[in-house]
């Protein structure tokens, strides 16, 4: 039984305080700058004096007018999908396979090893793709002129621009998320599996209709929570890689933004590209949510 | 006798490839911190010929010219800051949410888990331009609380779920031994939740180690610049002339720190990670 005992003046105290103070805290320094975004992306804020006056609509319209920042959001969608289509798909079956089978060993040490870009600073791991990048000395086309295709202008051409930041992506995020389906996979019941062993069900039958089903919460969660990291991510990879280069063909919402916000000095309309942020991934959540829902299992 | 696995075969040739990618990167970094620039561009695979006398030289030169041993100062102040408040607030939040059955509850838990979902670039110009009215422009302070404040629904989520394992009865011991709530939390709770502080301060601190972002919007001042801001002086430019050598030397500068953590707490970090997240 869950203790009920009444509480007395100084239990309520600490409650008080232990839930209090960090709530006022966060809503203060993280929800309420969310909030008064919407009201400085009506003013004209900007430069370097404190004086603003309100414009109203104007800055969301000079966006709606921009067509850069159209072509922000369609490649933000573009790597969120892009990322999530490759990355997902993959890491849900290696983490089938790397669990399953027991003749792996060394199971721990891919475990460790893909883990471990995660943990990089992007600001690395774009410099690092730069090299691998470059089109004269770099890796990949040093390899494609091997096999005998013709070299890619991985970041000056703007059509092939975004793949080259949507494979950095997958490269840092492959392990991350295999890791955690891993994990999601190792706590499916064993006795599951069992049961359907002695039905005859093939080892491909059981991952599509044991294991998929069970650890779809943990896959449905992790899209979710990818949308704003997704945002930061390719904001760190496009910052130091590209800059949005090649006119503005690897441009997403968040260096848009920053931008807008560190080379025009223009806060009034970037507080309204942060609105439109906003309204972006939460669109975007509740689409995923629906999209991905399947029927879920309580164990 | 043991026959071959066809299915084996093929995951782990898969795996070994993966791993390859993973380490070819890391391995040309390293390699190229030891090579001149002129070697570099002879042949990018190639062993640097005078080994000590070039990485002497690359790595002093990426120290002086990152600003590494100024910014040092200011980067343990801002992340351990950081750091520190976010771990308090959170751990004080999680215990009230999973432990003292308060109405709200499941409000906050929710909350925090919604705020989860909001990328920290919505908020970050409104909090530019507060910080300007209040005067907190270009200190350390406001590094320290947007930093802090920004990571707390995530530590909040590892640390509820970690909070719920314990049992109900040690609070009960304590409570008849007369101790007060306060005295329960600090001795008795956050001892057993080590682990919980582990994987998500070590989360924390490589997030504040690797971000610049926030450096560049909220620091003007070249004097309270952090490590990872002095590392953007390596951003590599098309058009100009790039010292490679110095710039892998300043990369592996940078994630030594991270590297080392890595090593020693790999379990901690990926255990607590998923630990907390896939239970739900």
């Amino acid at each position: 039984m869950k203790h009920n005992r009444l509480k007395t003046k100084s239990d309520k105290i600490f409650d008080l305080t232990m839930a209090g103070v960090p709530t006022a805290f966060f809503i203060i320094l993280f929800l309420l700058p969310c909030i008064a975004g919407l009201f400085f992306s009506l003013t004209n804020f900007g430069g370097y004096s404190l004086k603003f006056d309100f414009v109203g609509l104007y800055n969301y319209k000079k966006l709606f007018n921009d067509a850069a920042f159209w072509k922000s959001i369609v490649n933000f969608i573009l790597l969120y999908v892009g990322t999530v289509v490759v990355c997902f798909p993959l890491a849900m079956i290696s983490a089938i396979a790397l669990v399953k089978n027991k003749r792996i060993r060394e199971r721990n040490f891919y475990r460790i090893l893909f883990f471990f870009p995660s943990t990089v600073p992007m600001l690395i791991i774009a410099i690092m793709w730069m090299t691998m990048y470059n089109p004269s000395f770099g890796v990949l086309n040093t390899m494609l002129q091997a096999i005998g295709l013709e070299p890619v202008q991985w970041l000056a051409d703007s059509k092939v621009v975004m793949i080259s930041v949507i494979i950095i992506v997958v490269w840092r995020q492959f392990g991350f998320y295999l890791v955690y389906f891993m994990a999601a996979v190792s706590n499916v019941p064993k006795d599951i599996y069992e049961a359907a062993m002695i039905d005859g069900a093939s080892e491909v039958r059981q991952a599509f209709s044991i294991t998929i089903p069970l650890i779809w919460d943990v896959v449905r969660t992790s899209m979710l929570f990818y949308l704003q990291s997704a945002l930061m991510l390719g904001f760190n990879v496009i910052y130091i890689v590209t800059r949005g280069g090649p006119d503005h063909a690897s441009e997403i919402i968040s260096s848009y933004m920053f931008e807008k916000m560190t080379t025009e000095l223009d806060y009034g309309l970037a507080s309204a590209v942060g609105v439109i942020m906003l309204v972006v991934t939460m669109v975007m959540a509740v689409l995923i949510s629906k999209l991905m829902k399947r029927e879920t299992y309580e164990l | 006798m043991k026959k071959l696995n066809i299915g084996t075969f093929f995951v782990r040739l898969m795996m070994i490839i993966w791993s390859l990618i993973i380490i070819i990167p890391f391995v040309m970094l390293f390699l190229t911190s030891t090579k001149t620039n002129q070697e570099f561009y002879d042949d990018i695979w190639a062993l640097p010929k005078s080994f000590f006398s070039t990485v002497a030289y690359n790595f002093s030169e990426a120290w002086t010219r990152g600003n590494f041993g100024s910014n040092f100062l200011n980067t343990i102040i801002i992340v351990g800051g950081a750091m520190f408040v976010a771990l308090a607030l959170s751990a004080m939040v999680s215990y009230a949410i999973a432990r003292r059955n308060l109405r709200c509850s499941g409000t906050l838990n929710s909350m925090y888990m919604i705020s989860y979902l909001i990328p920290c670039m919505v908020g970050l110009t409104p909090m530019f331009i507060m910080a300007r009215f209040l005067g907190l422009f270009d200190t350390r302070t406001i590094m320290v609380l947007t930093f802090a404040a920004r990571a707390i629904p995530f530590c909040v989520m590892i640390m509820v779920s970690f909070f719920k394992t314990i049992p109900h009865q040690l609070e009960e011991a304590a409570y008849i031994d007369g101790a007060s709530p306060w005295r329960t939390f600090a001795q008795v709770i956050l001892p057993l939740v080590r682990p919980a502080f582990v994987t998500a301060g070590i989360f924390l601190f490589i997030d504040y180690w690797s971000d610049y972002m926030y450096g560049l919007m909220f620091i003007s001042d070249k004097a309270k610049n952090t490590i990872s801001m002095g590392m953007l002086a390596f951003r590599v430019v098309s058009g100009f002339k790039i010292d490679w050598g110095v710039t892998c030397a300043a990369c592996v500068i940078f994630i030594a720190p991270i590297l080392i953590l890595y090593a020693i707490f790999q379990k901690q970090i990926i255990g607590g990670l998923t630990a907390g997240s896939v239970k739900g």
